[in-house]
């Protein structure tokens, strides 16, 4: 038995007070739809940039790294690795600028740089393909490129020494005497001929052997006084451009699993598998900056691919800016039959660890990634803004519901207090204890359903707003492709790949409005309570009591 | 209807122990008009509090009805309330944010009414108190005389078997307090029903059959004991 009459009169007459207490309870139940949403919008969010894997279809990402973060000396099967990725260095020769053509030409060339992720045969896919659990394995090939196009350098000197002639001067009579001496020494001594004998005729044969150790010491070594040969070499860094991209080679076997599959795809096609060695696809990122577009044309050291499709690589995977199927990079690169990276979908949700496991146990030196390593990897605006609304805008929100009914039951007792004498005017004639507690109660839950109501109204108005204004987050994976740099310093890392914009999307649940509409229905008899307390305590005679 | 005994009200006032009502007794039947005359202080507004269960003797015994009020409980004097008593204040006590007709529908209330019945119980009530054009009208736009005659109506929501009224004039000029007192006068004689009313005013004083004078917490006079309006009307000397 609450007489709606009496509330809404009652409220009506504390109109102020009704109206702050209500815009403060609006304003808490607003911020807690605001926060939640924005949670929630962030979330989405994030799993759009974070599930990369699942994305694309994968549960885990095998790949074989030499960098041991614990100072370990790196596994025999590494040290394999290492000196292929050294052979394969040298035929795709580096860095050296003298084979693109003669100095002062100009040149074009991409050059393929080591990976920091070792590459291993593809062989090994089809060994991890066998391990229980495994559902499907894509192999792929994910390379830092640096494309340079300047002059031909100077590099090479070339010294030229002019022909010299040197004058002997002839023996002197003592060096003549000395070296007749010597080469008699040498000569068969003559045999006296017999008498009736002819004497044998003489025997000419040459100069005798060993003639040359007669000669003086200058006729045998010519010196020429030391020298030293200066020469200035143009520095190889003329007007040399050089710009580095991230490209990946796919495997196009297996339909819906790799590092990017036909849902990433944003504009134009997927590569078609019957016909990939011709074709290419590139991030949306990349063909903004290179001025690409679908139906463009890519040359990459003589190569022609056709642009066929844009695409949006997942964040926290292998975000590479160019994709080409895999036979066409292992050529290019000349790492014919070698792969780096291995996407695994396990059978379920709950093999995954243990897959992961095998794995390990079956490839020696495999670093598996699942997908819940990637998301700890992934940083910027996105994960700021979803870790504030996560942590303080709830409470905030809740913090402003609080001090809302704080004041709210303050006013409650207030209003009590002043209406002692009603009160007991309403005990005089007839009103039950429980009758007008339970009004005193209405009152302040009234207060709290309104608010509740106006804060839904406000709330789905802010968030609507933040929608349309939609606030650019950025997301940046730590764990986008990289290369030791060529230069021995420090690794390079391919900073656009990994970088990913999302539009901020505030998404109101069903449950933050019940939530808050149940927190405002407890919030308000919480602060009727007090003023109940005290209405229960009024006594009918109170109704004859004085006021000033 | 009411039966008096030794009836004694102490209060405790720092180190005193003042007894604002001593050793009364008295006995009020059905029907009576019944006046209770003092100065403030006297002890007549205790009295009334005592006889309308609003408060509780400290010794002796009260019985309405044959039932001593004292012994019942908050929901039982509440029951009572609702039906037995119906009490005038001097200010009125009306709700001052309902109009004249909700204010008497908050007495219907409790009684469970259905919502038209309960407005149409309500006019008819008004009606009694010739305010039946000021139903819509909020206290504050009613004169002292027409808030009472409200707060009547009120008093009458749920056929009180007695009505209490505690200075029922004291807020209003002596004519309307003269067409108060007729009007509690008219029910009196008119339905018969029984009225005790306390007051200072000795006008008012003199439209009872019966004027009980208290000072200092007893009866100086009493100047009738039998004020049924049959006795009155056969034995107007009264």
């Amino acid at each position: 038995m609450i007489s709606l009459t009496y509330l809404r009169s009652e409220l009506g007459r504390r109109r102020g007070r009704t109206v702050l207490m209500v815009s403060g309870v609006a304003i808490g139940v607003a911020l807690v739809l605001l926060s939640t949403a924005l949670v929630s919008g962030l979330d989405r969010a994030q799993a759009s940039v974070l599930t990369p894997l699942a994305g694309v279809g994968t549960d885990m990402l095998v790949t074989r790294t030499a960098a041991t973060d614990n100072g370990q000396i790196p596994s025999s099967s590494d040290l394999q690795a290492l000196q292929t990725e050294e052979q394969a260095t040298s035929q795709a020769a580096l860095i050296d600028l003298s084979h693109l053509g003669k100095p002062g030409t100009r040149f074009v060339h991409d050059f393929f740089l080591p990976p920091a992720e070792l590459t291993f045969p593809d062989a090994q896919a089809a060994a991890i393909r066998a391990l229980p659990g495994v559902v499907g394995v894509a192999s792929a090939l994910t390379l830092v490129a640096n494309h340079r196009q300047g002059t031909v350098p100077e590099i090479v000197s070339e010294m030229s020494i002019p022909s010299q002639t040197v004058t002997i001067a002839p023996p002197t009579p003592a060096e003549d005497a000395q070296i007749n001496a010597c080469v008699g020494r040498l000569l068969p001594r003559p045999t006296v001929p017999a008498p009736g004998q002819s004497p044998p005729p003489p025997i000419v044969t040459g100069p005798p052997a060993g003639m040359a150790q007669c000669l003086p010491k200058r006729f045998r070594q010519l010196m020429i006084p030391g020298q030293v040969l200066r020469e200035v070499i143009a520095p190889p860094q003329t007007d040399i451009t050089t710009t580095t991209y991230a490209v990946t080679g796919l495997d196009l076997a297996v339909a819906g699993l790799g590092p990017i599959t036909r849902a990433q795809v944003t504009e134009g096609s997927f590569l078609d598998p019957a016909s990939s060695s011709g074709q290419a696809m590139v991030s949306g990122a990349f063909a903004t900056r290179s001025k690409l577009h679908v139906g463009s044309r890519l040359t990459i050291n003589g190569s022609v691919f056709a642009i066929v499709g844009l695409v949006t690589p997942p964040l926290g995977g292998h975000p590479a800016d160019v994709y080409l199927s895999l036979p066409a990079l292992q050529a290019l690169a000349g790492r014919g039959g070698r792969v780096n990276a291995l996407m695994v979908r396990a059978d379920g949700a709950k093999d995954v660890d243990r897959v992961a496991r095998e794995i390990r146990d079956a490839f020696r030196g495999a670093q598996v990634t699942t997908a819940a390593d990637l998301a700890r990897q992934v940083s910027g605006s996105l994960l700021d803004a979803t870790t504030l609304a996560d942590r303080l805008g709830v409470l905030i929100a809740l913090v402003v519901l609080a001090a809302g009914f704080g004041v709210a039951g303050a006013m409650t007792l207030a209003s009590v207090g002043e209406r002692v004498r009603e009160l007991g005017t309403l005990r005089a004639i007839g009103w039950r204890r429980g009758a007008v507690v339970r009004q005193v109660l209405a009152e302040a839950l009234a207060q709290g359903l309104i608010g509740a109501l106006a804060g839904v109204a406000l709330g789905f108005a802010i968030v609507w707003l933040v929608s349309a204004l939609a606030p650019p987050l950025h997301a940046v994976s730590l764990a986008g492709p990289s290369s030791p740099s060529p230069f021995g310093l420090g690794t390079v890392t391919v900073p656009a790949a990994g970088d990913r914009t999302v539009r901020l999307e505030a998404i109101v649940d069903a449950w933050p409005v019940v939530v808050a509409i149940t927190l405002c229905v407890a919030g308000g008899l919480l602060s009727g309570a007090a003023g109940a307390v005290r209405s229960a305590r009024l006594k009918p005679a109170d109704a004859l009591r004085e006021l000033g | 209807m009411y039966r008096l005994r030794g009836v004694t009200r102490r209060f405790r006032q720092g180190p005193l122990n003042l007894a604002a009502v001593f050793d009364l007794d008295l006995d009020i039947d059905a029907g009576e008009f019944v006046v209770i005359q003092g100065r403030s202080g006297s002890g007549k507004t205790t009295l009334l509090q005592l006889l309308g269960g609003l408060d509780q003797q400290t010794s002796g015994t009260l019985a309405f009805e044959g039932r001593e009020l004292r012994g019942l409980n908050d929901r039982q004097l509440t029951a009572l309330r609702l039906h037995a008593f119906g009490f005038i204040f001097q200010q009125f006590n009306l709700i001052p944010t309902l109009n004249a007709r909700d204010n008497v529908e908050l007495a219907l209330r409790p009684a469970r009414l259905a919502g038209p019945e309960r407005r149409e119980r309500a006019m008819a009530l008004l009606e009694q108190v010739s305010l039946s054009d000021r139903a819509r009208h909020l206290p504050s736009q009613l004169s002292g005389g027409e808030q009472q005659r409200v707060a009547i109506a009120r008093a009458l929501a749920n056929r009180p078997r007695v009505l209490l009224a505690d200075e029922p004039t004291g807020n209003l000029d002596s004519r309307t307090a003269e067409e108060i007192g007729g009007l509690l006068r008219a029910l009196w004689l008119e339905q018969r029903q029984t009225v005790v009313l306390v007051t200072h005013d000795r006008v008012i004083a003199a439209l009872a059959p019966r004027v009980l004078v208290m000072h200092d917490g007893r009866f100086a006079t009493d100047s009738c004991s039998g004020s049924r309006p049959e006795e009155v009307l056969t034995a107007s000397g009264c």
